[in-house]
């Protein structure tokens, strides 16, 4: 009975230990290494052209807005949102009635001073005339000193009164000038050709203006027959961006339709760089530097201010150039043994194409990451330094690293940006391949 | 019996083993020593298994394909599937599922052992008529539960061989291509080898325990483990299908 249990025990623990060292010993041995499942791809030749895409919005090339330079209320408004007008029609008219009265009354004051003139001419005259007499009569020593200093000197008031009323006459005649003028800017037309492109007063509405700042913004007129499509490009982009390049320019509303035009301004500063203090530290933390770019439409179509455009700024132009898809493109920590052929990305200057690969890098291997795409070798994944030129919305340029025919991967995403080391064993998945710019996630740009 | 001599026993002689529970006076180191033990088993497991990238992969895989097969039946759109996955791949890192699956094991080591417990002590009450004291019962299921602790060790074994999380000592480790939503598919994985192992050493427990005979008792405490596998089956696929 003994014997049995010793037997039994000794068959059951031989079993688990035999099981449990056979399992071990299979695992340890055979240490399967999982392929990662990726798609490839032959290295190519092509053409390509780099483009900036900026999205903005479409304006005229020129709108006026329409503000008064006198107050009051608007007593005519012959112009609706979306009319035609030309140079000279008549915009706005302000009620005159006050204006009117003033230059009345300027008109008096001119004429009161004209007469003014006049009286003191006749006096300057007589008082002359008495000077004169007086001048001799002293010269002969028929009258005293006194007397003749009394008359001498009522024949200069007499000049001085003469040239106050002739300053009375300019003041005069400015301020009925001036009354006239503001009387004309009652009535405000159209300085332009164009359509009267937003109205935001009304007739009866009171305005406020003043020659030196701008008063009520009643209306915008603006000329539909040369749009721009000013966008904002980020400050990685702008410098690429010269005038004269072309742009593809698709606009929302037009969905069917495709216009080209040309850049011609770019912006010397980024937008809110001329913003102080802390309104303009909050605004940077806000928002991306951004430049303003404009591109005039080749094109005449019914656009409308204010329409959302996306353009596509051809930067760059290149034939029969090594091309990878840019999902391919990625960063890894150099190897030692190829520091040396390294991209640091920090200085290239280039967007980073995708997220660093390893899962946990660290500060200073995140700061030396390299371009690498990985390259098929006998089932297994080659990490290969590259250097990178130009991108379209596909590929990327290689400028170094790899030549025609080369077998690299090209997806999926996490099995380049993230999964996939030098040497990883790797399956051709063909099943799921998605096909250069069909990568939701591939694009660096 | 001293407590490792139990512990070993179990696996070979474990007629013996619960004679000597049933004997001896209450041991808690009979139930706390194997939970205890498939803590550190269930946590080594579950960190070392959590680090195979292939593993990663196939249940990367599993939730891609889970999900691709809702767009196909129309119930959500691509978009919303891409957007899941994303949210899905946000609170699925390595870390993640190492952490929760350390506290999943841990708790599973203690409710296991005091589930079965109860139910052994449930069972001898309301079908066998008789009275064993619950601490008796957790003896057992804590020593049976060893089995299960080896059972966590060959799975682990099988799950890095076959490189994916539903290799398990069953019949579904002959299915390569396991499927979560297939109710065959998890039917097999519940006819597992070491579970009905288990089952049968808590028959003979509460055999020896309630002094019935072992074909009874074993009967008992296998319909019940099929009653709870087919509520647990049946869960599951709905969970699936949802």
């Amino acid at each position: 009975m003994n014997s049995s249990r010793k037997r039994r025990k000794l068959i059951v623990f031989s079993l688990i230990g035999l099981g449990l060292v056979g399992l071990t010993t299979w695992t340890l041995l055979r240490n399967k290494e999982a392929a990662v499942p990726v798609q490839t791809e032959k290295v190519s030749r092509r053409d390509m052209t780099e483009i900036v895409v900026a999205n903005g919005r479409v304006e005229p090339v020129t709108q006026v807005n329409i503000s008064p330079e006198v107050s009051g209320e608007i007593v005519e408004l012959p112009v609706v949102e979306g009319q035609s007008v030309r140079k000279g029609d008549l915009l706005v008219r302000i009620k005159p009635q006050q204006y009117e009265a003033s230059r009345d009354s300027a008109r008096a004051n001119y004429e009161s001073a004209r007469a003014g003139l006049t009286t003191a001419q006749a006096q300057l005259a007589r008082a002359e005339a008495e000077y004169l007499r007086n001048k001799e009569l002293f010269d002969k020593r028929l009258v005293s000193e006194s007397l003749f200093v009394e008359v001498e000197t009522t024949y200069n008031v007499e000049r001085a009164r003469l040239k106050q009323a002739e300053q009375q006459i300019a003041n005069a005649k400015a301020a009925l000038e001036r009354a006239e003028e503001d009387l004309l800017k009652t009535a405000i037309y159209s300085p332009l050709e164009g359509t009267v492109t937003r109205l935001k007063s009304q007739l009866g509405e009171r305005v406020h203006g003043t020659a030196m700042m701008a008063g009520t913004d009643i209306m915008t007129v603006a000329n539909l027959d040369e749009m721009d499509a000013m966008v904002d490009i980020g400050e990685m982009d702008i410098v690429l961006i010269k005038s004269g390049q072309k742009a593809r320019l698709e606009v929302d509303a037009f969905r069917d339709q495709k216009f080209t035009g040309a850049v011609y301004e770019i912006a010397n500063a980024s937008k809110g760089s001329g913003t102080t203090g802390t309104s303009a530290a909050a605004a940077a933390s806000q928002e991306a530097t951004k430049f303003e770019v404009k591109i005039r439409f080749n094109e005449k179509a019914a656009l409308r201010p204010g329409m959302s455009v996306t353009a596509e700024i051809e930067t760059q132009y290149r034939t029969n150039v090594l091309a990878v898809p840019i999902a391919s493109v990625t960063t890894r920590p150099p190897k030692h043994n190829n520091s040396t052929n390294s991209v640091e990305t920090a200085d290239s200057g280039k967007p980073d194409p995708q997220p660093p690969g390893p899962p946990k890098p660290g500060r200073r291997e995140r700061e030396k990451a390299i371009e690498v795409v990985f390259t098929v070798d006998n089932g297994r994944a080659r990490q290969q330094p590259v250097k990178i030129g130009i991108s379209d919305e596909d590929y990327w340029e290689i400028t170094e690293g790899l030549e025609a025919g080369d077998e690299i991967v090209t997806g999926g995403y996490r099995a380049i940006s993230r999964d996939l080391q030098d040497g990883s064993k790797i399956t051709k998945d063909t099943g799921t391949g998605k096909k250069p710019g069909q990568d939701e996630k591939g694009s660096a740009r | 019996m001293p407590l490792l001599a139990r512990m070993m026993n179990v696996f070979a002689v474990p007629g013996e083993v619960f004679d000597d529970v049933k004997r001896s006076a209450t041991a808690p180191g009979s139930w706390l020593a194997p939970i205890l033990l498939a803590c550190v088993v269930g946590t080594i497991s579950t960190l070392i298994l959590f680090s195979r990238p292939e593993i990663l992969q196939e249940m990367r895989g599993t939730r891609a394909k889970a999900m691709q097969q809702q767009v196909e039946k129309g119930k959500i759109t691509q978009a919303q599937a891409d957007e899941a996955m994303v949210m899905v791949e946000k609170f699925t890192t390595p870390t993640i599922l190492k952490v929760s699956g350390v506290v999943g094991a841990l708790a599973v080591s203690f409710v296991r052992v005091f589930w079965w417990a109860f139910a052994l002590w449930l069972l001898a009450l309301l079908l066998l008529r008789a009275r064993v004291p619950y601490l008796k019962a957790l003896e057992v299921t804590g020593l049976a539960s060893l089995i299960g602790t080896l059972g966590m060790l060959v799975t682990l074994l099988l799950q890095i061989n076959f490189g994916r999380s539903t290799a398990t000592p069953s019949l579904a480790l002959a299915v390569s291509d396991f499927d979560p939503s297939n109710k065959m598919h998890l039917v097999l994985g519940a006819l597992n080898l070491v579970q009905v192992w288990m089952v049968l050493v808590l028959g003979l427990g509460l055999a020896r325990l309630t002094g019935v005979p072992f074909a009874r008792a074993s009967l008992l405490v296998m319909a019940f483990y099929f009653l709870q596998t087919s509520a647990l089956v049946l869960m599951g696929a709905g969970m699936a299908a949802l």
